[in-house]
C-alpha cells in the first residue's frame, strides 16, 4: 500500500469533513475544489492520468465556477442558518460507521476473487471511442439534457397581469418626469 | 434499425430550439411525428423474434470504427411499445395543454430527450451504459417537472433530484464492485459469470444496493417519498409520462434486467420483491384514500399498482411474470389516461381539488367519459384491461401457494375500486355545481388523446388473448429463459 | 490492499450523505452530493487499478463526470429558481409538499 496514496486518502477525507462543516459557502466551495485537486493527484498516482486531468479541469474548474456563481447570485437575503447539532453528533457517527465498515469491507473485498488482466495493446483513445462508443452517445444526450434543462428553467417568465400594469405605470411616471 | 430509436429523437431534440423560429406549431408537429415514428418502428419488431431469442444489432454493419451494440428481446420490445405509445398520445395532448407555459421548443426538446434516453436504456447491452441513459432520462425529467417555474414544481423537482442522485451514486458504486470482481460490464457476460461461479458476499451486497437504488427509481415503498410530490407538481402530460413510463423503464425494467439476467432471481430476492411489492400495494392504496388533490391521489395509486407489478415479477413463475408484464403495459395506458384526464379537468375548471369539483361530466362529457373508462380500467372492472392483468397476478399467487398475499391483493383491488368510484361519483357525476356552470369542453387535441387512450384500454381488455400472445408473451419467454439457468443454489453468507 | 481504498470510498460516501441529510442550505446539499460523486469516481478508478485495466475505468469515469456536470447544472438552475421565488435557500421552506 503506497504511503503517499494513503496520505492523500486521509487528506481527502479530512477535507471532506471540513467542507461539510465550513460556515461560509464560498469557502466550502473552494474546499470542494481543493478536494478535487487532491483526488486528481491520487488518480494520477493510480495510473489514471486522463481521469485525473478531467477531474481537475471539469470538477475542480467548471463545477466550482458554477457553484461560486450561484452562491454569489443568491447571497442577498440569505437567511438559512445551519443547525448546531450536526457537528457534535458527527464524530460519534463517523467512528461507528468506520468500525462497521472496516469489518465489512475487509471481509468482502478480500474474499472476492479478482482476476488481474492488463490493458492489452489498444490505446486509450481506442478504448474510449472504440469500445465504449455507446457511452459517447449517452454523453451527447446528457449534455443536451443539461443545456435544455437550464434553458427551460432560466427562461423569461411571462409577467402576470399585475406586474405588467406595474411596469407600465412605472414607465409612464418616468416619462412624466421628463 | 435499432439505433434510430435512440438517435432520431435525440437529433430532433437537438434541432428543435433552432427550428422553433420557423413556425409556432412546428415543435409540436415534429415531436408528434417523431413519437409516431418510434411507435411504428417498435411495432415492426413484433413477431420477428422466434420464441424469445433476442435480436442483436451491432454497428459493425455500418462499417464505421465505433462499436455500438444494441439488443432487443421480448421484454425490451414490450417496453419500447409502451414508451412510444404513451409518448405519442402525451405529445398530442401537449399541443394545446402546454401553450400557456411558453417556450414550446425547449419543452418538446426535453420531452424527446427523455424518450431517447428511455429507448437507450431499454436497448443497451451494457450495465454502465444503462446507468448513463437512465441519467439522460432523469435529467430531462427534473427540468420537465419544474417546467412551470412555480415554487411547488421547483420544490418537487429538487427533492426528486436529491433522492434520485443518491440512488444512482449507490448504483454506480455497486457497478464498480461488480467490475472489480468480474471484469466485464456486458449484461449477457455477467449473467454467466455471476450465476456460475461468483456467489460472494460482495456480489450479494451489490444485489441489495441495486434493489434499493432501482427501487427508488421505481417508487417502491419505502423508497417512494419523492413520487407524491413530483407527479402532482409536474405539468399534466409530464405526470402522465413519469407515472406511466419513466418509473417503469428506469425502475422496474432496470431492476428486472439486473435481477433476472445477471443474478437469476435468487429466492431471497424473490421474497424481498414480494414483500416490498405487498408493502407498496397496501401503503399506496391506504395513502391514496385521504387525498383531496386529484393528481396526488393518482400518484399514490401509482405506488400501489407498481406494487402489483413487483409482486408479479418477484414471483418468478411464468404466470406471475405474465401478470406483472401485462399489468406494466396496462398501467402505463390507464394511468397515462387518468393523469391526462386530471390535466384536462384542471384546464377546464382551474382546480385539481376534489372537494371543489362536482358534476363535471355534465359540462365536460368527453372528459367525464374517458375518466370513467380509466377508473374502470384501474379498478379492475371487466372487460377492461386492468381486470385481466390483476387476475393473472392473483392467479399466479394462488398457484404458487401464496394465499395470504393473494388475499391482500384482492382486498387492495376492492379498496381501489371503492375509492375510485367514490371520486367519480363525487367529482364527475351528478348535478354541476354553480361555480362550474360556465366551463367548456377541452380543445380537440386533448380530447383526441384521452379518447384514444380510453379506447385502447377497452380494446386491450376485449382483445386480451391476442395482446398477451403477441406482445406480452415474448417478454415472458425471454425472462423465463433468463432464470432457467440456475446451476447452483444461491448461498449468501 | 484494495480494501483500504474502498474503505475510504465508504467514508466519503458517508460524509457526503451526512452533509445531505443535515444541511439546511440548498447549495450545501449540492456540495454533499458532489462529495458522494467523488466517492463514486474513486470506487470506479480503484476497480480499474486493481484489475490493471485503467483505460476502461478511466473511460467510465470521464462519462460519469460529464453526467455529473449536467446534473449539477440543472440542480443549480433549480436553486436559482427557488431563490427567485422565495428569496431564501432554506430547505425548511420547502415544506409545502408533504411526503
Amino acid at each position: 500500500m503506497d504511503s503517499i496514496n494513503l496520505l492523500l486518502l486521509i487528506l481527502l477525507t479530512g477535507f471532506a469533513c471540513i467542507t461539510v462543516f465550513m460556515k461560509d459557502l464560498i469557502r466550502a466551495a473552494l474546499c470542494l475544489a481543493f478536494m478535487s485537486a487532491l483526488l486528481a493527484v491520487l488518480l494520477y498516482r493510480m495510473s489514471s492520468p486522463y481521469a485525473a486531468v478531467f477531474e481537475l479541469s471539469v470538477v475542480a474548474g467548471l463545477i466550482t465556477v458554477l457553484f461560486v456563481s450561484t452562491i454569489a447570485l443568491t447571497k442577498e437575503g440569505e437567511t438559512a442558518k445551519e443547525a448546531r447539532w450536526p457537528i457534535y453528533v458527527f464524530p460519534l457517527l463517523l467512528v461507528l460507521f468506520g468500525l462497521l465498515e472496516i469489518l465489512v469491507m475487509k471481509n468482502l473485498v478480500s474474499s472476492a476473487p479478482i482476476t488481474v488482466s492488463s490493458n492489452g495493446t489498444v490505446s486509450f483513445g481506442t478504448t474510449l471511442w472504440g469500445i465504449r462508443s455507446i457511452d459517447m452517445l449517452g454523453q451527447i444526450a446528457v449534455i443536451f439534457g443539461g443545456v435544455f434543462g437550464v434553458l427551460a428553467l432560466l427562461r423569461e417568465r411571462p409577467l402576470s397581469l399585475r406586474q405588467q400594469m406595474d411596469a407600465e405605470r412605472a414607465k409612464e411616471e418616468g416619462e412624466a418626469l421628463w | 434499425m435499432l439505433l434510430l430509436l435512440i438517435v432520431i429523437p435525440l437529433a430532433v431534440a437537438a434541432l428543435l430550439p433552432l427550428l422553433q423560429r420557423i413556425g409556432k406549431r412546428l415543435p409540436d408537429l415534429l415531436a408528434t411525428l417523431t413519437t409516431g415514428g418510434t411507435l411504428i418502428l417498435s411495432l415492426s419488431y413484433v413477431g420477428r423474434m422466434a420464441s424469445g431469442s433476442p435480436l442483436h444489432w451491432d454497428s459493425a454493419t455500418l462499417g464505421i470504427p465505433l462499436h455500438l451494440s444494441l439488443m432487443v428481446d421480448g421484454f425490451s420490445l414490450l417496453l419500447l411499445i409502451t414508451i412510444s405509445l404513451i409518448s405519442l398520445f402525451v405529445s398530442i395532448f401537449s399541443i394545446r395543454y402546454m401553450d400557456h407555459y411558453g417556450d414550446k421548443g425547449v419543452y418538446c426538446a426535453l420531452f424527446l430527450l427523455m424518450v431517447s434516453g428511455m429507448n437507450g436504456l431499454v436497448l443497451t447491452t451494457d450495465l454502465f451504459n444503462m446507468y448513463v441513459f437512465l441519467e439522460v432520462a432523469a435529467v430531462s425529467s427534473y427540468a420537465l417537472v419544474a417546467f412551470s417555474q412555480k415554487q411547488d414544481g421547483i420544490e418537487a423537482a429538487f427533492k426528486y433530484l436529491m433522492l434520485s442522485a443518491v440512488a444512482t451514486t449507490g448504483i454506480l458504486i455497486a457497478i464498480s464492485f461488480i467490475y472489480l470482481t468480474t471484469g466485464t460490464l456486458a449484461i449477457a457476460g455477467l449473467g454467466q459469470m455471476v450465476r456460475s461461479s461468483m456467489q460472494t458476499g460482495l456480489i450479494s451486497l451489490c444485489l441489495a444496493i441495486f434493489l434499493m437504488g432501482f427501487g427508488l427509481k421505481a417508487a417502491i415503498v419505502p423508497f417512494h417519498a419523492w413520487l407524491p410530490d413530483a407527479h402532482p407538481s409536474a405539468p399534466a402530460p409530464i405526470s402522465a409520462m413519469l407515472s406511466g413510463v419513466l418509473i417503469k423503464v428506469s425502475g422496474i425494467y432496470a431492476l428486472v434486467r439486473v435481477v433476472y439476467d445477471i443474478f437469476g432471481l435468487p429466492p431471497a430476492i424473490s421474497q424481498a420483491m414480494i414483500l416490498l411489492g405487498v408493502l407498496s400495494m397496501v401503503a399506496g392504496a391506504l395513502l391514496a384514500l385521504g387525498q383531496n388533490d386529484f393528481k396526488r391521489m393518482l400518484a399514490y395509486s401509482s405506488i400501489s399498482q407498481i406494487g402489483y407489478i413487483v409482486v408479479g415479477l418477484g414471483l418468478g413463475t411464468p404466470l406471475g411474470i405474465m401478470g406483472g408484464l401485462f399489468h406494466l403495459f396496462n398501467h402505463a395506458i390507464f394511468k397515462g389516461l387518468l393523469f391526462l384526464d386530471a390535466g384536462a379537468t384542471e384546464y377546464a375548471t382551474g382546480t385539481r381539488e376534489l372537494d371543489k369539483l362536482g358534476g363535471v361530466s355534465e359540462r365536460l362529457p368527453i372528459t367525464g367519459f374517458t375518466t370513467t373508462m380509466g377508473t374502470f380500467a384501474i379498478a379492475g372492472v371487466p372487460p377492461f384491461n386492468g381486470f385481466w392483468s390483476k387476475l393473472f397476478i392473483i392467479l399466479a399467487l394462488v398457484e404458487a401457494g401464496r394465499y395470504g398475499v393473494a388475499a391482500i391483493a384482492v382486498a387492495t383491488s376492492i379498496l381501489t375500486l371503492w375509492y375510485f368510484l367514490l371520486i367519480q361519483r363525487r367529482a364527475f357525476f351528478g348535478k354541476i355545481i354553480w361555480r362550474l356552470e360556465r366551463i367548456r369542453e377541452v380543445p380537440f387535441p386533448m380530447a383526441f388523446a384521452t379518447v384514444s387512450l380510453a379506447l385502447i384500454c377497452l380494446a386491450v381488455g376485449l382483445l386480451f388473448p391476442w395482446v398477451t400472445r403477441e406482445i406480452i408473451q415474448p417478454g415472458v419467454a425471454s425472462l423465463s429463459q433468463a432464470i432457467d439457468i440456475k446451476s447452483v443454489a444461491w448461498v449468501a453468507p | 490492499m484494495v480494501a483500504i481504498y474502498f474503505i475510504f470510498v465508504g467514508f466519503l460516501f458517508f460524509i457526503g450523505l451526512y452533509c445531505l441529510l443535515t444541511s439546511r442550505n440548498m447549495i450545501r446539499l449540492l456540495i454533499g452530493l458532489e462529495i458522494m460523486a467523488k466517492s463514486a469516481v474513486l470506487a470506479l478508478i480503484t476497480a480499474g487499478y486493481a484489475r490493471g485495466e485503467t483505460y476502461f475505468s478511466q473511460s467510465l469515469v470521464i462519462t460519469f463526470i460529464v453526467v455529473e456536470v449536467s446534473l449539477v447544472a440543472v440542480a443549480l438552475a433549480l436553486v436559482i429558481n427557488a431563490y427567485r421565488n422565495t428569496e431564501s435557500l432554506d430547505i425548511r421552506n420547502l415544506s409545502k409538499l408533504k411526503g
